[in-house]
Order: C-alpha cells, then structure tokens, then sequence
C-alpha cells in the first residue's frame, strides 16, 4: 500500500458509520453452515458405503463389535441440556445479568465435558480397532470429527466465558455470545444426526 | 544492526504483519500468479509425456506420471485459480462497496497463511514422494492435511468476503446496488463454502483409510477421486462464476453504456451458481449411471442456459455502446465465449457418455494405457469431453484474470501494465485454451471409448498429443508473459491514474490510485448502482479532472 497519491479521494459527502452490528452473527452462521455441509458429507459417505455392504448381504458392524445404547442416549440427553444453558447465557448477557451468564456458561461446560468424557467411555466400550475393518474408519470418522468440533466448541465457550467474567459483554455487545451459542446449536444438530446415523441404525 | 538491515526487517516484519485488505490481496495474486504458471508447466510436461512417451523422460515410471499429473491439477485449482479470484475479490469487495477493510482483517491475514503454509507443505510432501501414488504413507497423509489446510483457508477468505457484503457495504448501496464484479464474489464466496467442505470431508475419510491401512500405499492412486468430482460438469462452472460478473462490469465501462437489466443478469449469475452446486451435489462421490444422469443433464442444460443469456446482456452493451479494442475487453469477450463452449461441450458429452465407461485423465489426452495404472487408478466412468469443458473453463478464467489485472492493474499496482504485452499474453491464452480443449475434443472423437481403454497410443492420437502440447505451451507463455509484465511494472514509477480511468461507474474508481489506507477519505453515501454518475460525485470528478498531477490513462478509448 502506497500514500504517494497526490490527489484527495472522492465521494466526500458525510455518512453515517456503516452498520456492523450482527458482523460475527453472519460469519459464524456461514462457518456453520460450511462445517454442516462438510459434516453431512461425510454422513453421506458413510450411509453411501452402509448400503453398499448390506447390499452384499453382509452386516455392517463388524464381529464382536457391539454399540450400546445408554451411553449415546446420555449423551443426548447431555447435549440436549447443553443446548438448553448454551442460549440462556446468551439470553443473560442481552439482560447484563452477568451472574445467571456465568452459571449458564459453566453448566454448559460441564454438559460439554461430560460429553466428552462419555464419548471416550463409550468408545472404550465399543472394542473396536480403527484399522480392524473398512466399516471401523467410516464410524470414527464420524465420531471424530464431531468430537473435534466438540472440543473446539468448548475452547470457545472458556474464551466466552472468561471474556465473561472480565465484563467484556453487555446488553450491547453480546454477539460473541450469541456466536458461540450458535456454534454449540450445530454441534448438537450434528450430534442428532450422528446418534441417529451411527448409534441408532448402527 | 545497520539501517538497510533494519529497513529489511521492519518490511519483513510489515509483510508479516500485513492485515490491510489490499495487501493480502496483492499476496493472495502473487503468489496464485507464481503457482499457477508453475501448474500449467507441470500440466505441460505431463502433457507431453503422455502424448510422447519415453522421449522427455521427466517421469521414470507411471507413479510420477500420476504425481505430476496430480500436483499440476491440484495445484492449478487451489493453488492458482481459485486464490486468483479469492485474492481479486479480497482487494476489490472493499473498494467496490465503499468500505475501508474487510469485516475481519486478522482473519484475513490468518487465512492467508493458512493457505500459503498449506502450499508449501503441498510441495513438500509431493517432494518428498507423497500425494497420489506417492510411496512414502507419511508425505500422503502430509498431502491431504496440507491440501485441506489449502481448501480451508480459502474458506475463510470467502466468508470474510461474504460477511463484508452482507454486513459492511456504503449507505444507501443495497443488494441489488452492488457492482456486477463484487455481486459475482458473493455467489463464487457463497457456493464455495458448501461446496469445498465437501473435499474437506472426503480427504478426511482418506486421511483415516490411508493411517489405518484401508488403502494401502500401494493404492494411493485411488485417491485422485478426491479432487475429480470438482474438475467435471456441472461444479466446474462454479470457478466460473466471476468470470461473468466482471465481464460486464469491464464491458459497461470500456462501451460507456453499463448492463441495464441489473437484477436479471443478478439472478442469472445466483443461478449458475445454484444449479453448479446443486447440480454437483447430485452425483458427488458417485458413479455416473442412467439414474443421476438426468440430473446432471439438466442442470448442465440450465446452466448453458444461464450463461447465454448472462452473455447476451452485456453484449447489448457492446452492440449499442462505444467500440473498444483493449485487453481487458478482448479477454473479458473470449472469456465469455469460451464459458459458453465449455457449458455446450458438457452437454453434449453428456449424451455420449451415458452408456460409455472409459478412463479419462482430464488435463492430459485419453492415451494413457489403463492397464498400466492399475485399473481403478482413473477410472472414472462417463465423460469423454470433460477434460475439454475443464480446460475452456480453465482458460476462461485465465482470460479473466489477465484482463481484471489490465483493467484493474492502476488500482492493484498503481502502474499500467503494457498494453501489447497484455495483448500478447490474452491471445496467447485464448489460442492455448482452444487448441489445447481441440485437441482433446478431436482426439476423443478420432477413437471410440473402447478403442481408448483398450490401447496404448495411435498415431492419430499422437498429433492430438502433439497439438495439446502446443497449447499447453501457448498458456505456459501466456503465464510467462504476464509475470514478465508485472515484472516490467515494477521498476516503473507509481504514477497513478485519475479516479475516472476507463471511465468506470463504481466505487474503486472514485478513490486513489492506488487507494490510500483506508480506501476512502469519508465514507461514501451512494444512491445507485453506478454511484459515479450521482451529483456529488460529478462534482467530485470535474473538480479532479483539473489536477494537473493526474496523468490520464490513454489506453482507454482506442477504437
């Protein structure tokens, strides 16, 4: 970039500042929906492939491998619960009711670690070996990558809720908030489509 | 330290630091630019290894070939073309809707190192053996992370171009006011960001099947399917998007009579884009089968469609407007043609492919024997002429860019970039394209399928072979002589040019050139879709038009 110009730029006529309001709205909706996108692909590989092995005959889930259903059920339920404090911190924040935000990020938090940690319980309980089968690495696809996208949801949520604490939101300025809400809703969304997909119709 | 080395320094420090919009952009093209001439090099060689065995010898065995083949391809897409447009669009959405940055300047910065680091580890792990048919698991899976680093951060420059749309435009420029060039963007930005999560997906399941031994080194061929699905109708019209936006915005300006019907030619654009996407979407990451193929035949058929008439508005502008012979209109007008043929030719391919399967290399010509790659390795069932539709598309937007870079070149550079060197380099990518997608075409026409699959080579199809290489060569030069003039502008003084160059309509060109940090004095309130017609901005302009330190450009209005 140059400022040698000598002349003055046109268009001197006063404007109002541009409305940026909902700027971090936007870009998270577009990052969700990219992250939708790119996730259903890869529902859609699996279900691709589901049907050609039960087109042969064959059973999908390899031998000896079993996936119960209370701990994907609890997790459901987890995410569901999760969903539920991820919006009333956002909906304290646009009251500046600092206290209930805080209470709802941390019991968002805690849903999301729970999570986690029962994700890995369940794996655990799974048995199966990622390089035992073809069927192996399209399961922990799915499930990896949505605990990935889990985990990073949590990062957010600590950023938020520090931020959080340090005052840094109010009923004006909430939209980082209302960001990671969003980006949690898609994580449960994702999480439906996964119990329903991988644990339900195995 | 002395002062040169802190000078040094602090301009590293400056590069690394860099969050203004119209530097990332000038680093997302000139690093594109670099990459895409080295990608039509590697496509050159491959080219003509394919079409002259064991006369080059670059490639030992057909493992290299299929790295070389892989890199250029991949490369040419994500590398050049599509950071190409990525960084065109970070430089001009800001100028062309009067605001001063984009919505998120760090994560501009960040995307572009994400996508330069990406890049680098791309050729490293080719390099290094990796990549498709690569024999070294660790620089394979090297590969897909890079290239889904690549990819992401192409999507992350998308969405800070569609939030700025969206969110940051001037007062008073709605929707429906935004140039046709920044309008085009937001379609390319938008349809981008669903559709390239999508390889993201696939290279992800690779990554696993690659780690855990689904696919065996030995195989890794296979895993040219990735990127495949993107270089055929209808998605490859999705890089082509831009081609049209900016084709009538450089139109309007050079014949002085800008497109009248601004919302249809709008929802033309918006519809190449839905119909490539949605089109896609109908047989990604399947075969081609009687089944989905009406799919893809009409969504083809409507986006042959859109693009006709897309080009038939702004030709009214030519019929009627001011007759200018410049680059920027000679690329801009062969451009448009080419997009058209490319739309035809995957029509017609589709009618031919239906009952055909046949191993195709898309970049090069049909007479690899596909014995020798295993079968599988390109098997990619169906089209005969898509490699042809891919490279007109190709050169489309290779023309596209040469003539956005003459049309824009005071706004990116400050300088002018010769006009017979541009001229040179347009014609050379124009006859390249054709000849090279001719050849294709012709040589697919010369030999059935069958024929194809079945034999290494004839004789027919080594003059295809040999052609192809022409025009491979033609657009290698054509890509040497645009860096040459770039090169060549560089040591020239930044004279910048009157706000009014080109006599052009939209906001870029009622600032500096090249623009001043944050692009415009005071915010500008437009009223319009052409906001340099407006009162207060004429009066602007006369009063500019007196400075006497403004040398006019000339190349403007030559008939």
């Amino acid at each position: 970039m140059t400022d040698v110009t000598p002349f003055k730029p046109i268009g001197s006529v006063a404007a109002k500042r541009p409305v940026t309001k909902n700027m971090l709205l936007i870009a998270v909706s577009l990052a969700s929906a990219s992250v939708f996108v790119g996730y259903m692909s890869l529902v859609g590989i699996y279900l691709s492939n589901r049907a050609d092995m039960l087109a042969l005959g064959e059973t999908w889930l390899p031998d000896g491998v079993k996936i119960p259903l209370t701990q994907p059920n609890f997790m459901a339920v987890s995410m569901v619960f999760s969903l539920i404090t991820a919006w009333w911190a956002y909906a304290s924040t646009k009251n500046d009711d600092r206290s209930n935000s805080l209470i709802a990020h941390s019991l968002t938090l805690l849903f999301g670690f729970g999570f986690v940690a029962q994700t890995f319980y369940l794996l655990s309980l799974m048995n199966m070996g990622a390089a035992d089968s073809s069927q192996s690495v399209f399961i922990y696809s799915l499930i990896g990558v949505h605990l990935i996208l889990c985990v990073l949801g949590i990062v957010n949520i600590v950023l938020t809720t520090v931020r959080t604490i340090v005052g840094d939101f109010s009923s004006e300025n909430y939209d980082a908030v209302l960001g990671s809400a969003i980006f949690w809703t898609l994580i449960v969304t994702l999480y439906s489509v996964l119990w329903y997909t991988v644990y339900i119709t195995k | 330290m002395n002062t040169e080395q802190s000078k040094k320094s602090s301009g590293l420090v400056a590069f690394l630091n860099a969050t203004d919009h119209k530097e990332i952009g000038r680093f997302f093209i000139s690093g594109s630019a670099l990459v895409l001439f080295a990608s039509i090099v590697g496509a050159l060689v491959s080219v003509y290894e394919a079409s002259n065995l064991n006369k080059l010898n670059v490639v030992e065995d057909t493992d290299q070939y299929i790295q070389l083949w892989s890199i250029s391809r991949e490369a040419l897409l994500f590398g050049g073309l599509i950071p190409f447009l990525v960084g065109l669009a970070v430089y001009l959405v800001p100028l062309q809707t009067g605001v001063s940055n984009l919505a998120f300047p760090r994560g501009l910065a960040a995307s572009f190192w994400t996508w330069l680091l990406g890049l680098i580890i791309f050729v490293c792990a080719y390099l290094m053996n990796g990549g498709p048919a690569g024999g070294r698991e660790d620089f394979i899976l090297l590969w897909i992370l890079s290239l889904a680093m690549m990819i992401s951060g192409l999507i992350w420059a998308m969405i800070n171009v569609i939030t700025t749309l969206l969110v940051s435009r001037a007062q008073g420029m709605s929707l429906d006011k935004v140039p046709f060039t920044s309008w085009s963007f937001l379609v390319f930005c938008f349809f981008g960001i669903l559709i390239l999560p999508i390889l993201i997906a696939e290279l992800a399941i690779s990554y696993l099947q690659v780690k855990y031994g689904q696919i065996p080194v030995s195989d890794s061929q296979s895993l040219l399917a990735i990127v495949t699905p993107l270089l055929r109708a209808p998605f490859v019209f999705w890089i082509g998007i831009p081609v049209l936006g900016i084709g009538a915005d450089i139109i309007g300006v050079h014949t002085e009579r800008p497109v009248k019907r601004v919302r249809p030619f709008m929802m033309l654009i918006g519809f190449v884009g839905l119909l490539s996407a949605a089109g896609g979407f109908g047989f990604f990451n399947s075969q081609r089968t009687l089944e989905n193929e009406w799919f893809v035949f009409v969504s083809s058929t409507l986006i042959f469609l859109s693009i006709l008439f897309a080009i038939a508005l702004p030709i009214a502008s030519l019929i009627k407007g001011k007759r200018t012979l410049n680059p920027a209109m000679l690329g801009i007008l062969s451009s448009g043609i080419l997009l058209l043929v490319a739309a035809d030719i995957s029509i017609l391919d589709l009618f031919a492919s239906v009952n055909d399967s046949v191993d195709i290399n898309p970049l090069t010509l049909n007479t690899f024997d596909p014995e020798q790659i295993n079968g599988s390795v390109l098997s990619i069932e169906g089209a005969v002429n898509y490699g042809a539709a891919f490279i007109l598309v190709i050169g489309s937007v290779m023309l596209t860019l040469l003539a956005s870079a003459h049309h824009w070149s005071t706004k990116l550079w400050g300088r002018q970039l010769s006009r017979s060197l541009s001229f040179i380099s347009v014609v050379a990518a124009l006859v390249g394209s054709l000849t090279w997608a001719l050849a294709n075409i012709m040589s697919s026409l010369s030999s059935t399928p069958s024929e194809v699959a079945g034999a290494t080579f004839d004789n027919s199809s080594e003059i295809f072979g040999d052609l192809a290489v022409a025009g491979c060569l033609l657009l290698a030069g054509s890509a040497i002589l645009f860096l040459a003039n770039l090169a060549s502008m560089s040591s020239m003084k930044i004279v910048g040019s009157k706000p009014t160059a080109w006599e052009g309509l939209t906001l870029e060109w009622a600032t500096a050139s090249p623009p001043v940090k944050g692009n415009f004095a005071t915010k500008p309130v437009v009223k319009s879709a052409v906001p340099l017609t407006e009162d207060v901005f004429v009066a602007d302009l006369v009063e500019l038009e007196s400075a006497e330190s403004m040398p006019a450009l000339n190349s403007g209005s030559e008939v």
